[in-house]
């Protein structure tokens, strides 16, 4: 099995698979052996679950030999973050105290990707509780720091660290993250993957750990911007388990992908006080989009858009922990930070919960006016390349980053996808994120595929830089058991 | 500086009023913390939870500034679990 495997995006392994040029089970055993290879090695993985991964790659091989076929991801491995219910495997939420968690029932999106016929490799890492206790290294982590695969000495990001780290590292073609306030987002832009966040209520948590219950969504990670299509087609769906999924069926448009005409609105200012290289990338990606497409400079409303992210955060995720964090219970996570960082959220009144509710109405409402008419408002992902992956935050990662369009995104529930669109400072990947209109999900992933197509940065890989001596890439399960 | 040095007293006299009833205000929400959290161990504890509430307060502050027309709007209806859009 070819090393160039490691690579390829869902679509092109699919067609692959179906010409019958590699099997599934092949497949997967090369995502197996990265998974303890790259994957235990930048500590991006928790549980690798090969059992049932060769189980589910031998029945999508009989299934795709007797010529059924279940679209796209059938014969696809894929990993989920660790606050995704799985059987079979513990649900740690990447947290010492949660470290023998057992759900009897999984979560309806494994059940939704099962029933694409894609499979389950890994459970991958998260920053404890993903990081809704609050965290202020990088290290607040069951299995330790995430390494970023294009320098192991600097951080994947959060939450979802073990899905951007994985596919970015060639371990996995994609991984399912969530994102309360960029959690999606930020690794994405850190690993050089694409991070799709969707539309809130597109697709079913029923058996994702709940942090806030109005904020937290799910979205994939993958290779390619088409992939997060591909991948949220299989996803997205009304489910009666979690009421706050849409009655509305979703259809990826990437089989008629558009290339040319899109409308861009560039947020003004967006490139100051930001890292001299991503300013530079980010300019450089405005030459691209005008390419393809107008670009007008727009300005988001006025809105105390972090005042209401972190009120909300607060009284949503100190309800959901009202139980453990009464029990003192944080003392036993990692991150210092976290000991008593959420206590203070127990005094947020009732009144500003409900005002930040109020103003966020109004916020989304105008967010949504402004974006529905581009098919997409860009930005940088973030300020910053990767951090060094020892440190605390302080002073590496200043509030300078610029997150008031990722706040109004958050806020607003709509859809917002990250694309690598260059190198920075220490050839670390730096990111665009292009974000719509609620339910706009085909207008941004479009818009975002034909910027990775006119870019040209396809061919771009993680080096590995600054690996241990010894470092390889792919390992049997008892040497990734024994590194 | 200066402006402190050149104000009226009344008003150097009502802005440390506030402070002062800020501090109060912090100690006594530090206090009810501590009250609903035994484990909250010492000093520093309670400094370090003091930081948190200031910068809740300043979050709440800031929210509250900011005009509201009407009360009678739905105020959920974007965000409320169950809401389509």
């Amino acid at each position: 099995v070819s090393d160039a495997l490691s690579w390829l995006s869902i679509r092109e392994l699919s067609v692959l698979l179906r010409r019958g040029a590699i099997s599934p089970v092949e497949l997967t055993q090369h995502c197996l052996a990265r998974l303890e290879g790259v994957g235990r090695g930048l500590n991006a993985v928790v549980t690798i679950t090969a059992d049932t991964a060769l189980r589910e790659a031998r029945l999508a091989e009989g299934e795709i030999a007797a010529g059924l076929d279940r679209g796209p991801l059938h014969g696809i491995p894929y990993g989920l973050k660790d606050v995704v219910a799985a059987t079979g495997a513990p649900t740690t939420w990447g947290a010492a105290p949660f470290r023998e968690q057992h759900f009897e029932r999984e979560a309806t999106i494994v059940g939704r990707l099962r029933g694409a016929g894609a499979i389950l490799c890994a459970k991958l890492a998260t920053i404890e509780i993903a990081g809704g206790m609050g965290y202020d290294h990088p290290a607040a982590c069951l299995t330790g720091a995430t390494l970023n695969p294009w320098d192991m000495t600097r951080w994947a990001s959060g939450s979802s660290s073990g899905p951007g780290a994985a596919v970015a590292a060639g371990a996995l073609p994609f991984a399912i993250g969530s994102d309360t306030s960029g959690s999606i987002l930020f690794p994405a832009a850190f690993t050089g993957v694409a991070g799709l966040r969707a539309t809130y209520g597109r697709v079913s948590r029923a058996g994702v750990m709940a942090l806030a219950w109005t904020l937290d969504r799910l979205g994939p990670m993958c290779r390619t911007a088409d992939d997060c299509g591909l991948v949220l087609e299989a996803i997205a769906g009304h489910d009666r388990a979690d009421p706050s999924t849409l009655r509305r069926s979703y259809a990826y448009s990437g089989r008629t992908p558009r290339r040319r005409g899109f409308r861009f609105g560039v947020i003004g200012g967006a490139d100051e006080g930001i890292e001299p290289e991503i300013a530079a990338n980010f300019r450089a990606s405005l030459d691209i989009l005008a390419r393809i497409g107008t670009i007008e400079t727009v300005q988001l409303p006025e809105f105390p858009y972090g005042e209401m992210v972190r009120t909300i955060v607060a009284a949503e995720a100190y309800s959901a922990f009202e139980d453990f964090i009464a029990a003192g219970r944080t003392a036993e996570l990692t991150a210092e930070k976290a000991r008593l960082f959420r206590l203070a959220s127990a005094l947020v009144p009732a009144h500003d919960y409900i005002r930040a509710q109020r103003i966020r109405r109004i916020a989304a409402h105008a967010f949504e006016e402004l974006a529905g008419h581009y098919d997409g408002l860009v930005a940088p992902s973030l300020g910053v390349v990767a951090i060094p992956a020892d440190e605390a935050f302080e002073p590496n990662l200043p509030a300078a980053s610029p997150r008031p369009l990722n706040h109004a995104g958050v806020l607003a529930g709509s859809p917002t996808i990250s694309v690598m669109n260059g190198l920075g400072a220490g050839g670390l990947p730096s990111g665009l994120q292009f974000a719509g209109a609620s339910l706009a999900e085909n207008a941004i992933i479009d818009a975002a595929a034909a910027f990775e197509a006119e870019a040209g940065l396809a061919s771009l890989r993680p080096t590995f830089k600054n690996a241990p001596p010894g470092w390889r890439e792919t390992a049997s399960a008892t040497e990734g058991a024994r590194a | 500086m200066a402006s402190d040095i050149t104000a009226p007293r009344t008003v150097r006299a009502a802005a440390s009023q506030r402070e002062n009833d800020a501090a109060a205000l912090i100690e006594l929400m530090g206090g009810e913390v501590a009250l609903r959290h035994p484990h909250v161990l010492d000093d520093a504890d309670h400094a370090a939870i003091r930081l948190v509430l200031l910068a809740q307060l300043r979050d709440a502050s800031v929210l509250r500034r900011f005009p509201l027309v009407s009360a009678n709007e739905p105020a959920f209806a974007v965000v409320l679990p169950g809401t389509d859009w």
